[in-house]
């Protein structure tokens, strides 16, 4: 760092120089970003239909929603659920992935195409491709179900069963992107720690233990991260497959913001959900961020 | 770690974990078979689709299932590709996803690349508080804009144009950090030569930092290109007008609006031509992308 600014020529035009290369993002970052939080701030607070003229209604938008709107508490269980549901398999399906590849065998190219590809296709096709493999009737899965001799299930109409139907297809849709993340990280560990592993006698497990889980330990808390804001803004899925149903039960936050801001055209009451979208985060954020901290100084400490 | 080590790497470089013990040859006999038949099984869906896609339609739906179409043909492909007068025109929405994932790609490189420089290696008063401005709006989650972006978007006129799809898409800071962490990375001597050699700071920016970023910038391009190309609500969301439809919400609007007429085979067609490119993609850059996503990883530690 210091040796850089030696180069530079210091004050004013210095300054102005910086600022014309981070001007053209800036102008960007200041109408798409910084400028729409602040006014989803103000429209929290009012009520509008795009038709009249706002309204400043103070805290009834919050009010309603959380002390009146049952569905408010239903899609916020549901949405906790599918983070539930997704966030532990979507680090542990690619861990297994990250390991069977980080191995050298025949055919480990195709494994890579095969476990890694499916996270980087549109959702529509996949998801309905999905749809159409599980129709109740005339679906895929359920022909192998019936030629094993086991019932037919209502994979996507059993209000018991939808959500972790949508779970399980987007551990399948997503796992690879983290795949890739793991993968690196397994591949910076020194390979020397594994051959002097061995030479000590340390069995496979144990060098899993003792040295694969804690130096790829960054890795996974990224990977946890992502797929905890990945799976908290669930909406695709939802829309796509189920629109919700059966019974509410896979109505997501997202989709009920999407349905109160642009099919009811409740401005004020869909910008007041997603700022309790953004508290709810920030509440296991702080909870994640605490149990890593946590978890780091038990490390340290042994 | 440095990140031209890790950029020598490539997905073939693998550490050699020896078993050495003859009582697990036949173990790693079985590994590879056991992969590629989870694999195969993993991989499935994708193979039925193109499978399906192959059928005509009267064969496409029914029971039993099976895997190899057994009068294969091509009309599905070609009810996509020269009947467009069925209401849904996925060939002109191939363009129009093309156009706007090239454009997004385009104009995030074009604002963020000098900003990441700018933060990476100039003095500027304000610097160190609008980098942590920045990153903190990348933990912000999406919804937060939908509603207000919307609504600026509707007072700029620009709903129902492309414009709507490909602006919003340069504000997150994601590729900025990306590049500057990159930018961090690379030893500043040649910067400081070149200056020395008279080379302005634009020069220098341009002739001596860009082509030593340029793996970082193949793979932020290869992921803005791939979000845009994949995303659905946003579009779903500002555009209305179907002759603009991106890829997507044709795709969408082919199941939902004409599943009658187009059939299960046509259906299948239409979602290959979708994700192909994908797929090709993913392949022609799958060492890149390994290795782009590593230091996009290490960036964050």
């Amino acid at each position: 760092m210091a040796a850089q600014t030696g180069v530079l020529r210091r004050g004013l035009s210095a300054n102005l120089k910086a600022y014309m290369f981070i001007l053209p993002y800036l102008a960007f970052f200041s109408v798409f970003i910084l400028a729409p939080l602040i006014y989803g701030f103000y429209l929290s607070f009012v009520e509008w239909d795009l038709f009249t003229d706002p309204e400043w209604v103070g805290l009834k938008n919050y009010k309603q929603l959380l002390y009146d709107d049952n569905r408010f508490t239903v899609t916020a269980k549901n949405t906790v659920t599918f983070v539930a549901e997704t966030v532990p398999l979507l680090i542990i399906v690619p861990l297994i992935f990250a390991l069977i590849l980080n191995r050298p065998f025949r055919g480990r190219t195709w494994a890579f195409v095969a476990f890694v590809s499916i996270s980087f296709l549109p959702s529509v096709p996949i998801l309905w491709m999905w749809g159409w493999m599980l129709e109740t009737q005339s679906g895929m899965i359920n022909y192998y179900l019936d030629a094993l001799g086991l019932a037919k299930q209502a994979w996507l109409s059993d209000p018991g069963k939808a959500m972790w139907t949508l779970s399980l297809i987007t551990v399948w849709w997503t796992s690879g992107f983290n795949t890739i993340l793991l993968l690196a990280g397994l591949q910076d560990i020194p390979s020397e720690l594994y051959e002097a592993a061995e030479v000590d006698g340390a069995s496979r497990l144990s060098r899993f233990r003792f040295i694969t889980l804690p130096l790829l330990r960054d890795k996974l808390v990224l990977v946890g991260a992502l797929a905890f804001i990945g799976s908290f803004k669930m909406f695709d899925q939802a829309y796509i497959l189920t629109n919700g149903g059966p019974m509410g039960r896979t109505r997501t936050l997202t989709l009920y913001l999407y349905d109160s801001g642009f099919r009811d055209f409740r401005i004020g009451k869909a910008a007041a959900i997603s700022w309790l979208m953004f508290a709810m985060m920030f509440v296991f954020v702080a909870i994640y961020t605490y149990l890593n901290w946590r978890g780091m100084r038990r490390q340290a400490d042994t | 770690m440095t990140h031209t080590d890790l950029a020598t790497k490539s997905l073939r470089a693998m550490p050699q974990i020896s078993t050495g013990k003859v009582g697990r040859q036949a173990r790693k006999a079985v590994f590879p078979i056991a992969v590629f038949v989870f694999s195969l099984l993993w991989f499935a869906p994708v193979l039925w689709m193109l499978s399906t896609s192959f059928k005509p339609n009267a064969d496409a739906a029914t029971y039993p299932v099976t895997w190899i179409p057994k009068n294969p043909t091509l009309e599905n492909y070609e009810t996509i590709l020269f009947n467009p007068d069925r209401g849904v025109n996925i060939v002109r929405s191939f363009g129009v996803s093309m156009l706007v994932s090239t454009a997004m790609v385009a104009g995030v490189l074009a604002t963020s690349t000098p900003a990441a420089y700018a933060f990476a290696r100039l003095k500027f008063k304000g610097r160190n508080v609008l980098f942590w401005l920045l990153v903190l709006t990348l933990a912000l989650p999406v919804q937060m804009f939908l509603i207000p972006v919307y609504l600026i978007l509707d007072k700029a006129g620009m709903l129902n144009t492309l414009w709507s799809v490909i602006l919003p898409g340069i504000g997150p800071a994601f590729a900025l950090f990306v590049l500057r962490q990159f930018m961090l990375a690379v030893p500043v001597e040649l910067e400081e030569a070149s200056r020395l050699d008279g080379c302005n700071m634009f020069q220098t920016f341009l002739y001596i930092v860009v082509p030593q970023i340029r793996p970082a910038l193949v793979s932020v391009g290869l992921i803005t290109f791939l979000n845009s190309w994949n995303d659905f609500m946003w579009p779903l969301i500002v555009i209305r007008d179907r002759d603009i439809y991106p890829l997507t919400l044709s795709l969408f609007e082919v199941r939902t609006a004409y599943h009658a007429i187009f059939g299960a085979g046509t259906i299948m067609a239409s979602y290959v031509i979708a994700t192909v490119p994908v797929i090709v993609l993913f392949l022609l850059a799958k060492n890149q992308l390994l290795r782009g996503i590593s230091l996009t990883g290490t960036g964050v530690k």
